[in-house]
């Protein structure tokens, strides 16, 4: 089973919604990392950093645009080449800054230094040989030439409760704004399913420069938004790297063997990321080590079907619940599955319509499969795909009742 | 004491405090916890146990030790791209997710 359910429909209708935050910059918004995930495979840098440009109208895409147009040859960068000097905004303390250097070099084409005195990393000049993640090189860019927005990141090892990267605590940024992140955990993650090491890079630092958009204010939480955009420059680094198309859609966390190991879980849609997970504490610190990374096909566990939906309706049909109840056992005998509720409407009505009723219908289902606490959110892709792929004609009621469904696409990974 | 997202408050000892996980970041995962339900006080809950998920438990602070009674301020309505883990299976009752708590 290695069906794309999100891409294959021009009425499409993902479901993003999260909840809102109380201030709002426009610097690095959802629109923009989404410019970054959906640009056309291909393009080149020149592309990514236009749509950049366009969309961010800032210094950010600017600069992005200069970079692909720049040769790929090691040229001096900054106020020796003339350009006027920007502001670097890339922060780093910790004992492995070498080490993320060394990681994301060759990934972006760029050489990179780092001034022990202010923290700062910067790009200092253009390697010989292009990077192989396009994406990156313009969320690493436009951090390190933002005017006004840092990144913030402790790189260690080890660290206290970090698993791959931990963002400040208390999440409203009113005290640490640092992300704390575990280079021995990306170096694990990289050693078994290359590419994705780096792409949970761009995670950790697109999180937390997303959480320094907003003024620290005591409450707001900032980690929401903050965790969708990261997830967003995940997939599009992972698309660069890993699989054309790659898009983090889901998560899910199994028990392991004891209490202290789970098995991790991510979809991303053409394939799943999964690692072993293992707590040790020693001296007051609980390191959550990474190992076995493996990247997997998708294995079909289950396909569960609830058609007959009101015409223009979201309401759960009445042989709802127990559908759901059979996905919520799959989901159950299967703890490493996420699924994809995917819903529909028939041909009745127009596609600006059928679209955001047919991603209705399916979040009525999704709510009906979390209400219970058995499965999270997270681990559900909710999916609206409008008046496409019909399972029988739309001449009668009765057809059309069939088309007017929600499909629950459970699927695990491949074993090793 | 009253918390208008809260659809429960209750008084209850933690029996089980579940699988540890790791602070937010790329992984965001709420681990369910066991309590027994001293009382109900707010709200209406039949049954003795209760399964509910901390967001960013330390489970190695003493506020999460076996043993602990926390007042809890209770929600159905999870973080929607939050993960649950559990160590054991969904039950009837289902699981809450916690808006607050204190020790008492």
């Amino acid at each position: 089973m290695s069906r794309d359910l999100r891409r294959e429909s021009p009425q499409a209708v993902e479901d993003k919604d999260e909840p809102a935050v109380a201030t709002v910059t426009p610097e690095l918004t959802a629109t923009s990392l989404d410019a970054l995930r959906d640009a056309p495979r291909g393009r080149g840098l020149a592309g990514v950093a236009q749509q950049l440009a366009r969309t961010l109208g800032s210094t950010a895409g600017n600069h992005a645009l200069q970079r692909a147009l720049a040769p790929a040859a090691r040229t001096p960068r900054g106020g020796s080449a003339g350009r006027p000097l920007l502001q670097r905004k890339l922060i780093a303390t910790g004992s492995d800054i070498a080490q993320f250097i060394a990681l994301v070099e060759p990934a972006i084409g760029l050489q990179l230094s780092h001034d022990p005195a202010t923290g700062e990393i910067t790009a200092v000049a253009s390697l010989a040989t292009p990077g192989t993640s396009p994406q990156l090189e313009s969320i690493l860019t436009m951090v390190m030439d933002h005017a006004t927005q840092h990144a913030e990141v402790n790189f260690g090892r080890g660290q206290n409760r970090v698993a791959i990267g931990a963002f400040p605590q208390p999440n409203d940024l009113t005290g640490s704004k640092v992300q704390r992140i575990d280079i021995d955990d990306i170096e694990n993650i990289e050693a078994g399913a290359p590419g994705h090491g780096l792409a949970q890079l761009a995670h950790e630092i697109t999180e937390n420069f997303a959480a320094h958009a907003h003024a620290p204010t005591p409450g707001t939480n900032l980690f929401p938004d903050a965790h969708r955009q990261g997830t967003a420059a995940e997939s599009a680094v992972a698309g660069d790297l890993v699989a054309a198309g790659a898009d983090k859609v889901a998560a899910r966390a199994a028990p392991g063997a004891t209490a202290d190991v789970t098995i991790q879980v991510r979809d991303f849609t053409t394939h799943f990321l999964v690692w072993t997970q293992t707590r040790t504490v020693t001296a007051g610190v609980a390191d959550f080590a990474v190992s076995d990374s493996r990247t997997a096909a998708r294995d079909n566990v289950n396909t569960h079907t609830i058609d007959g939906f009101g015409s223009n309706g979201d309401a759960l049909p009445a042989t709802g619940a127990a559908t759901v109840a059979a996905a919520l056992a799959d989901l159950a005998a299967h703890p490493q599955a996420t699924a994809h509720v995917v819903g529909f409407a028939d041909a009745t009505g127009t596609a600006a319509t059928n679209g955001p009723l047919s991603q209705r219908r399916a979040r009525a289902v999704a709510a009906a499969l979390t209400a219970g606490g058995g499965i999270g959110g997270g681990s559900l892709h909710i999916l609206g795909r409008g008046a496409t792929d019909f399972v029988a004609g739309n001449a009668t009621d009765a057809d059309r009742a069939r088309n007017r469904r929600v499909e629950i696409v459970i699927d695990e990974p491949s074993p090793p | 004491m009253s918390d208008p997202a809260a659809e429960l408050i209750v008084e209850a000892d933690l029996i089980d405090p579940g699988i540890p996980v790791p602070a937010k970041g790329e992984s965001w995962v709420i681990s369910l916890m066991r309590y027994a339900v001293v009382r109900v006080l707010e709200g209406e809950y039949p049954h003795d146990d209760v399964f509910v998920g901390h967001d960013d438990a330390d489970l190695d602070t003493p506020e999460f030790r076996a043993g602990v009674r926390h007042r809890l301020w209770l929600t159905r309505t999870f973080p929607e791209q939050a993960t649950i883990l559990s160590a054991t299976a969904t039950r009837e009752e289902g699981a809450f997710y916690c808006l607050r708590f204190e020790l008492v």
